[in-house]
């Protein structure tokens, strides 16, 4: 009689006598004991099944499983036996348990209605006893699960998920359950993580329901997650991103259980691998980049300083034949001290590239008393490069505003980004027309400077990569770099630099820069 | 009370965790911690729909984690997605192929068109780009109504979440 809880037994012997019982597993029997001649039981024997058509067979084919107690009263179980069996009947597990109690031998001893209690009283303790010890396995369950860092939801024959004990402080919050509110999960809102997993999770049991018998327990995997959850769940205000990830368990009864990890620890070493990675993969991402643009422009620039070297040497080669007349000799040293000039100024554009390069990203001053004034340095710039237009036979002209333009940046730096425009317009500008240096106010934010000269202009198709330094099969090198160093100048600044074909022909160049007073 | 689900997605360190962080809680780490998964923020957006009413709405943003040639994200992640934010660094022109990649197959997950908006991300190092914001976004085309913002100084963030939240509603207010 292993099987009958100690309790039950105590209260079975104070109770009516001539109790049988039986154990019954797929109908057969395992185990039967007691007065079993009193109910004429006797040919119910182990091994034996229980036929269909005995008064009590319903006790034992109806299906309780979970809460089914079946109750009969005042049976007469053999005809040849003078007893009235009252039966009682339940499931446990795969195992069904059926009590016979013979009433009418304690009818002399109980009142029928004391006698009718002690049944109801012994089958309610029994039934009241299944239940908490269902509840007291689920909630421990729980608990055990709570206390390795998991919760439970377990999918209820309503399709909804619940938790089987108290959950713990975090699920309450992932799941938005607010105080008193029942502990209900709806699946399949894809907008929360976990609804949305909860969903693919009753799919998942389904099928492993109605798919053939597989091994024991089938789990899914939602991924980790994390959430923002109240800064009171967590240790410390920086810690309130939590990360989670929920396994769908498709037990091998039928039951659907969901896990939930609270992956903090895990995800953090994961977080860690996963970032050197993504580091590494950064800083080889930008330095192939920074090797490959250094590669073309080296590349450019030295095919740009060949130029005026080639023209060098051949002048330098000319005068050391000495064939020359006194004429040709001089032109010969005219062409080869311009080359020479057209090397240095493109050295000085290479230098200050990279010296740009190298300065510290936010190198300038815009404070309104001290930024530098964009209209003194145009007009300096221009004075200091006169003598250049003057033997070109070019024009050049300041015009626009003339009081205090303060702009941020710094003097030396503007007047470098200032001196490349009207050398570039000088280089462009034919012989007789001017290069107009204009600056105005250009709004309560903003003003330009503008360098525009009557040359050919910027041929269309090179327009859109014209401060660029590294252009795809364009040409860029020292040439380039001018404007290069231009535009990043300026944008350092919170500036920028444009092109436009000019107004009845040549080209516009203008540079815009905030104005000191409205940046501070 | 409305509530709809945005996705962030495109390649990894383009800003998506930061944009969000500035968008919601205002503020910004130039410290790269790289996203697992997906990271959940929600925000309250009051917005003023075509009709000029104040609509109030939940926006539960869903920080996917960047996309690598080792991990691609998976489809569930799309699903019941009312809008996507696309984000590209541009610093980085390749990582703009790459939002517009994630583009294509999200909506093909998603399987109808829902509002898309592509941010140009990190525009506080424009000195940096290598390729000018108005060729990237010539590139892009007007269907993502490309924008450029930046996580550090806020510019565009708000508007770009917004001017989504907007075309999100636009379907469900009368
Ligand atoms: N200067 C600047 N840096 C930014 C900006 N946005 C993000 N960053 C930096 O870029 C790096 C990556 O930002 P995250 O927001 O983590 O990028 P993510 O897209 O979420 O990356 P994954 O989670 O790995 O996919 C961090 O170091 C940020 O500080 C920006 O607008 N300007
Ligand atoms: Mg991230």
């Amino acid at each position: 009689m292993s099987q009958i809880p100690e309790a039950v037994q105590a209260r079975l012997v104070r109770g009516p006598s001539k109790l049988a019982w039986a154990i019954l597993r797929d109908r057969k029997v395992v185990e039967i004991g007691g007065a079993v001649d009193a109910h004429g039981l006797r040919w119910l024997q182990v091994g034996s099944p229980v036929p269909t058509d005995v008064p009590w067979s319903s006790v034992v084919t109806q299906d309780g499983r979970g809460d089914g107690a079946v109750e009969m009263r005042a049976l007469r179980l053999d005809p040849d036996v003078e007893a009235h069996t009252d039966v009682l009947g339940w499931h446990e597990d795969e195992v069904t348990h059926v009590l016979f109690l013979d009433t009418s031998a304690t009818v002399e001893l109980l009142d029928a209605s004391m006698q009718r209690q002690n049944t109801d009283d012994l089958l309610r303790d029994r039934l009241a006893g299944a239940e908490r010890m269902r509840r007291v396995e689920r909630r421990a369950r729980g608990e055990a699960f709570a206390a390795l860092g998991y919760e439970l939801l377990e999918e209820g024959p309503d399709g909804t998920f619940r938790p089987p004990s108290e959950p713990a402080a975090w699920l309450v919050s992932l799941c938005g359950w607010g105080a008193g509110e029942p502990r209900v999960v709806d699946p399949g809102d894809p907008i929360d993580y976990l609804s949305g997993f909860l969903g693919d999770a009753v799919e998942f049991f389904r099928k492993a329901r109605s798919g053939p018998d597989g091994p024991e327990v089938r789990t899914l995997s939602s991924g980790v997650w994390t959430e923002i959850l109240p800064e009171s769940l967590a240790a410390g205000a920086a810690k309130r991103d939590m990360s989670f990830q929920a396994h769908a368990l498709a037990l091998s009864d039928g039951r659907g259980v969901v896990v939930i990890e609270h992956k903090n620890q895990s995800v953090a070493e994961m977080q860690a691998s996963l970032q050197r990675q993504r580091d590494a993969e950064l800083s080889y991402e930008g330095l192939s980049h920074e090797m490959q643009v250094k590669d073309v422009l080296l590349h450019c620039i030295v095919h740009d300083l060949r130029g005026p070297l080639a023209s060098l040497v051949g002048a330098f080669s000319l005068l050391k034949k000495g064939t020359l007349d006194s004429a040709d000799a001089e032109e010969a040293i005219e062409i080869g001290l311009r080359q020479a000039k057209r090397q240095d100024e493109m050295i000085r554009h290479v230098l200050d590239v990279f010296a740009a390069e190298y300065e510290a990203l936010r190198q300038f001053d815009d404070d309104p008393a001290t930024a530098p004034d964009l209209v003194a340095i145009a007009r300096e710039t221009a004075q200091r490069q006169s003598a250049a237009f003057q033997v070109q036979s070019v024009d050049l002209l300041v015009t626009g505003a003339t009081g205090r333009l303060r702009v941020v940046g710094r003097a030396d730096r503007l007047e470098r980004v200032i001196a490349n425009l009207i050398g570039n317009a000088l280089r462009h500008a034919p012989a007789g027309t001017a290069v107009e240096v204009n600056v105005e106010e250009r709004d309560a934010e903003t003003v330009v400077l503008s360098v525009l000269d009557r040359g050919p202009g910027v041929p269309e198709e090179i327009r859109e990569r014209l401060f660029r330094r590294f252009v795809q099969g364009g040409s860029a090198g020292a040439a380039g770099l001018g404007l290069f160093y231009v535009r990043m100048t300026v944008e350092r600044w919170g500036g920028t630099a444009e092109y436009e074909p000019r107004e009845g022909g040549g080209a516009a160049f203008r540079v815009i820069l905030r104005r000191a007073a409205v940046s501070s | 009370m409305i509530r709809k689900k945005v996705c962030l997605l495109g390649s990894f360190a383009v800003g998506k965790t930061s944009l969000v962080r500035r968008f919601v809680h205002s503020i910004f780490s130039e410290r790269y911690h790289t996203t697992i998964g997906v990271k959940i923020d929600k925000k309250l957006v009051q917005v003023r729909v075509d009709d000029g009413q104040l609509t109030e709405v939940t926006l539960v943003l869903w920080d996917v984690q960047g996309e690598d040639r080792f991990q691609s994200i998976p489809t569930s992640y799309y699903r019941g997605s009312s809008g996507l934010l696309l984000v590209a660094d541009g610093t980085r022109p390749q990582t703009l192929d790459s939002a517009l990649q994630i583009a294509e197959t999200a909506t093909q997950s998603i399987g109808k068109d829902v509002p898309m908006r592509l941010l140009l991300n990190k525009a506080d190092l424009v000195a940096q780009w290598e390729v000018p914001a108005p060729e990237l976004l010539r590139k892009v085309g007007a269907d993502f109504a490309p924008r450029v913002t930046s996580a550090k100084t806020g510019d565009g963030v708000d508007e770009s979440f917004r001017d989504l939240t907007r075309a999100l509603l636009s379907g469900d207010v009368p």
